[in-house]
């Protein structure tokens, strides 16, 4: 349903908001209070939801945004990256939900947001474009190749290789 | 040991990070989602205000009419007698019984043979002949 409360789909907006948080944040309870934050703010604050602006979902993850940045800035800076766990222990889809998330954690800030927002949030690229104020194209190409930094930190042989940096990413 | 990625080149990685996209636990969804929807439809203290107004306008709109009539009707009332006391002309009192009435006043005519005898007119009763010659007087004998 498309109406006038942007919070008319909340259960599919749950999910969404929270996959974004926890590409960011990591799985766990500081997605969930981002998730919860995010949901008493566009309580507070639905009347101010205008629908020619874009979907609520976009709304919704612009809020979310400024909730996860709340939570990384209270973070104690070092946070070690989720245990990578053995294959052959676990079922496959649960290795590679940890081996992504591993590999997420290796990405830098930026990446990470990107990457959240495409793949965690949903949001199309033009959709992202709007939210952080740049252009359509800019977030393709520096979204391809936060991909290809999560593809090689992915391919790494070595479990317990130090991550990769982002020198060479695009800043959107 | 080898990466599951390195043993799969030829995996696609976009449909991998949304096939395993983060998932909220249930009771998570469940308890946020049944909260939204408690506080979606409580109306703020704005929206109990204003509709509060709306209902007083309506109601006045309601009952205005009515008021409006009686107010009219009393005013036309009003308009009216103001009007009338302008307007009519008060019939003249007269004294009915005063001497002039009397003396001047519209005599009753009464028909042929009779005459006014008080309120009625009573037939004339002829005189005798004789009667007559007798008011002449005596004949003159010389």
């Amino acid at each position: 349903m498309f109406s006038r409360d942007p919070l008319a789909n909340t259960e599919q907006l749950i999910r969404r908001v929270y996959a974004y948080a926890a590409y960011r944040l990591g799985d766990g309870p500081d997605a969930e209070d981002a998730t919860s934050e995010a949901f008493e703010r566009a309580l507070r604050y639905r009347e101010s939801y205008d629908r020619d602006k874009g979907e609520p979902a976009a709304w919704l993850i612009g809020i979310a945004r400024r909730c996860v940045d709340q939570i990384l800035s209270e973070r104690v800076p070092l946070v070690e990256p989720p245990d990578r766990a053995a294959p052959t222990d676990l079922e496959e889809d649960t290795a590679t939900r940890l081996e992504l998330a591993h590999a997420m954690s290796a990405l830098s800030e930026q990446d990470r947001e990107l990457v959240a927002l495409r793949y965690g949030a949903d949001l199309t690229a033009r959709q992202i474009a709007e939210l952080l104020e740049t252009r359509t194209n800019t977030i393709e190409v520096a979204l391809h190749r936060a991909l290809e930094r999560l593809r090689r930190q992915l391919d790494r042989e070595q479990p317990n290789s130090p991550p990769t940096t982002a020198a060479d990413g695009v800043r959107v | 040991m080898k990466s599951f990625w390195s043993r799969r080149r030829a995996y696609e990685i976009e449909t991998e990070l949304r096939r395993n996209r983060p998932e909220p636990r249930d009771e998570f969804v469940t308890s946020l989602s049944e909260h939204v929807r408690t506080q979606r439809r409580t109306p703020r203290a704005g929206v109990r205000v204003a509709l509060a107004g709306a209902m007083t306008v309506a109601l006045l709109a309601a009952l205005a009419p009515v008021g409006a009539l009686g107010s009219a009707g009393s005013a036309a009332k009003g308009i009216a007698n103001a009007a009338s006391r302008v307007v009519a002309t008060h019939a003249r009192t007269t004294a009915a019984h005063t001497p002039a009435a009397s003396q001047y006043g519209k005599k009753k005519k009464c028909p042929k043979g009779t005459k006014l005898h008080g309120k009625k007119c009573v037939k004339v009763k002829k005189k005798a002949k004789g009667a007559r010659v007798s008011r002449r007087g005596p004949r003159f004998t010389g």
